[in-house]
Order: C-alpha cells, then sequence, then structure tokens
C-alpha cells in the first residue's frame, strides 16, 4: 500500500489505522495533514450551532395543536369563564327579580315575574316562587361544583386565570347571594355561598398582588 | 446518545393508544422540566410553548439539515412538535427529554424526506441538492460546512448529519435508515470525503486565517 484516499482516510477518523495503513501515514506528511484535516471537520460538524426556527412558527403550531385536541389555550378558559359569568349573571337576575317582587309587595301574584332569568315565567304562590329558586340554587350548586372539577382536572393554577374576569365572577354572586339572604334568611345555602364567594374574592386579589409583584 | 426506545426510532412517532400523563415530579430544580412536560401532556398551552421555547432551535436545526431545504424544514419541524406533544404520554424520563424529543424530530423529518422524495418522483423529477442558504449570523465556517452539507446527495447528507453533527451510531442510523450498520459506514466515509473535497475549494477561495481552524 502506497496510498490512502480520501474515503479511507475518512474511515481512519473514527477507527485506528491497520499497521499497513499506519506505516504509510508515518511516511506521508501530507496524507497526516488530510487527515486531521478531516478529524477538524468532523469536529466542526459536531459543532454547528442550533438554528432559530423562522419567526411565528410557534402561532402556526399553537393552531394545530389546538386543532388536534392536543392544547386548550387560553380562548378555552375565557371561554369557560364566560360560561360561568352567564350562570351566575342569570343567578343573579332570577334572585334580584325575586326580591324586587317580593319587595313591591306584588307577590303572591307576581312573584318573579320581572326576574326569572328569561323574564317570561310568573308563580302562582310563595311556594312555588320558593321552589324556582330552590331549583336555581341547585342549578348553580351542580355549574360550580362541575366548574371546579374543571379546574381541578385541567390542573390550573391561579395564574392561569383570568382574574378581572374571576373578580367579576366572584362580585356577581356575592351580590345575588346577599340578596337572596335578605330574602330567605332561614336558607343555609345562601349564606354558605356568600361567605365561599367573599373567600375566593379576598383570595384571588392576594394572588392577584403578589402575581403583581 | 440515549437507548431510543421511548422516542421509538423504528416506527417513527407510534403513539400508544391509551396513556396517561407522566406523574408530578417532586419539588427540585430539574422538575421544572418535568412539571412542564406533564402540563403539556395535559394541554396546558403555556407549558408547550415553553418546551418549544426551549427545545425548537435544536429540533429546527436537525430538521432543516435533513430537510436541505428551509420551507420543508418549518412544515417537518411542526410535524415533528406535533407527533412530540402526542407522545408525552409515552415519555417515561429514563432518557433526557432532549434526546427524547431528537429522536422523533430525526424520525419525523427522515420519513416526511421519504414521503416528500415519493411524491416528487410522481411529478416532475428534481434535482437532489437543493442548497439551504446560509443565514445571517452563522460564522464563515459554519455557513461552509451547510452548504457543503446542503450539496451532499440526499443519502450521504443523512448519514453524515446523523453520525458526524447528532452523535447517533451505525446501528441507530441503521435502524432510522433501514439499511444495514455496514451501509451506513461507507455512506459516511463517502460523505466525509465529499465534503472535503468540497471545502477544499472553499479553502482556496477564503483567506487562510478562516480556514485554519479546520484544516490544520
Amino acid at each position: 500500500m502506497e496510498r490512502l484516499n480520501l474515503e479511507q482516510l475518512a474511515r481512519l477518523v473514527d477507527e485506528p489505522p491497520t499497521p499497513e495503513e499506519r506505516a504509510v501515514l508515518e511516511g506521508n506528511p501530507g496524507l497526516r495533514r488530510e487527515l486531521d484535516a478531516l478529524r477538524s471537520q468532523t469536529e466542526a460538524l459536531g459543532d454547528l450551532p442550533a438554528v432559530l426556527p423562522p419567526p411565528g412558527g410557534w402561532h402556526e403550531l399553537e393552531k394545530m395543536l389546538m386543532a388536534a385536541g392536543l392544547v386548550f389555550g387560553r380562548r378555552d378558559n375565557v371561554h369557560l369563564w364566560r360560561k360561568w359569568l352567564q350562570v351566575a349573571a342569570a343567578l343573579v337576575i332570577f334572585v334580584g327579580g325575586t326580591a324586587f317582587g317580593w319587595m313591591t309587595g306584588s307577590a303572591p301574584d307576581g312573584i318573579g315575574s320581572e326576574g326569572s332569568g328569561s323574564g317570561s315565567a310568573s308563580y302562582a304562590s310563595i311556594e312555588e316562587g320558593i321552589a324556582a329558586v330552590d331549583e336555581a340554587a341547585r342549578q348553580y350548586r351542580t355549574v360550580y361544583g362541575e366548574f371546579q372539577q374543571f379546574v381541578s382536572a385541567q390542573g390550573l393554577q391561579r395564574r392561569s386565570r383570568d382574574p378581572a374576569a374571576e373578580l367579576a365572577a366572584l362580585e356577581t354572586v356575592m351580590a345575588a347571594s346577599r340578596a337572596a339572604m335578605e330574602q330567605s334568611p332561614g336558607d343555609q345555602f345562601w349564606p354558605e355561598l356568600f361567605v365561599r364567594s367573599l373567600a375566593e374574592h379576598d383570595q384571588t386579589i392576594r394572588q392577584f398582588m403578589a402575581d403583581w409583584r | 446518545m440515549g437507548d431510543g426506545r421511548e422516542a421509538g426510532l423504528v416506527p417513527a412517532g407510534t403513539v400508544h393508544p391509551v396513556q396517561t400523563c407522566p406523574r408530578a415530579p417532586q419539588p427540585g430544580s430539574r422538575d421544572i422540566e418535568a412539571q412542564l412536560i406533564r402540563r403539556a401532556c395535559e394541554g396546558d398551552g403555556r407549558a408547550v410553548r415553553a418546551l418549544y421555547d426551549r427545545y425548537s432551535p435544536r429540533v429546527y436545526a436537525v430538521v432543516r439539515r435533513i430537510a436541505g431545504d428551509d420551507d420543508l424544514a418549518e412544515d417537518y419541524a411542526q410535524e415533528a412538535w406535533i407527533r412530540a406533544i402526542r407522545a408525552l404520554p409515552t415519555f417515561r424520563g429514563e432518557a433526557r427529554f432532549s434526546t427524547w424529543l431528537h429522536r422523533i424530530a430525526v424520525n419525523s423529518a427522515l420519513q416526511a424526506v421519504r414521503k416528500e422524495k415519493n411524491r416528487r418522483k410522481r411529478e416532475v423529477p428534481l434535482p437532489d441538492v437543493i442548497p439551504v442558504p446560509p443565514r445571517m449570523g452563522d460564522t464563515l465556517m459554519q455557513r461552509k460546512l451547510e452548504e457543503a452539507l446542503a450539496q451532499l446527495p440526499d443519502g450521504m447528507r443523512k448519514v453524515l448529519i446523523l453520525h458526524d453533527v447528532e452523535g447517533y451510531t451505525h446501528e441507530e442510523i441503521g435502524t432510522a435508515l433501514g439499511v444495514t450498520s455496514g451501509t451506513s459506514k461507507s455512506q459516511l466515509f463517502k460523505a466525509r470525503a465529499k465534503m472535503r473535497r468540497m471545502l477544499k475549494g472553499y479553502e482556496n477561495e477564503t483567506h487562510p486565517k478562516e480556514i485554519e481552524a479546520w484544516s490544520v
């Protein structure tokens, strides 16, 4: 063997030379330089840097991941909060309307006529009105429970919530439960809901301040 | 390199049908990533974004080099990420997340290149070599290397990237490309030699100081 071609030299970057190849290399400084150059080339390839993807790549990817149902973005949380706000708003309209009916003395004939949520319901008796309030409370408990389960299942942290929407929802619930307490002082559900909402409200403000800092 | 079982060099990006996300880790500095992975697995978009921000340059780099084309690289990188996020429930933390993700990216890109080649075969024949334009910020040496890489024939380029750039073994490359490890070696030596010939040409065009870093 008198010479080594480039491919043979390329092999010697990773593998030790045979005695024959070693002898050729020892007798040929040009080949040794070429082998060194191949080693440097290989090393330089290993040091090639990462490449930044084009800008906007994430937004495209996010859309695709959402379409594939692999991520739930902020929009889903906003949607959830909107739904919860709607429920809370419906509740406050219902309770407020019922309270208004009682205060204006239209009961028993017109209990809830101005505030049944849809505005179309009327109740024949106080008992029927109370039953409707109870049903609204039951529905609220169900929705609230489902909401809590969702939050827990998603592993959502407080930071992931929208504090403005959260505070607005809680204030709506507090107002509704306060009005209900005044009208139904004997009902244990409303004070409990009011206290829970108040505590949640305070906690949200504290968390918001902590995140702000 | 890891053992490659999790990312599954073959079949690429296969997702197990019913899997649960990794358990929440104990508190600790390295567990921030584990937290992110768990949350990403559960569909938290911000956690996926955090992983993307951390690893997208490496994923994009390997995919772009394998693809040899910027536009294709974007599509392949997105596909790789989708596969990886879908496969997150299979990640058990036995290999590093970066290794696991990287293997998915490589598999995904290799598969996409194969598909693209088949598609092109059915359509108008195109040249095998599609040069990747250099990017701002690359050093001259890196640019020359990238240009030379892009001019290699497809098979040689894949082997050279997987072995010399990404550090895969010939056995792993053989598995990924469906060839024997002997073929992988032979392609590698040819690729190195071809690169060397191309870069010798650059040496003549370049100021000697620019090349002394890699040509001793």
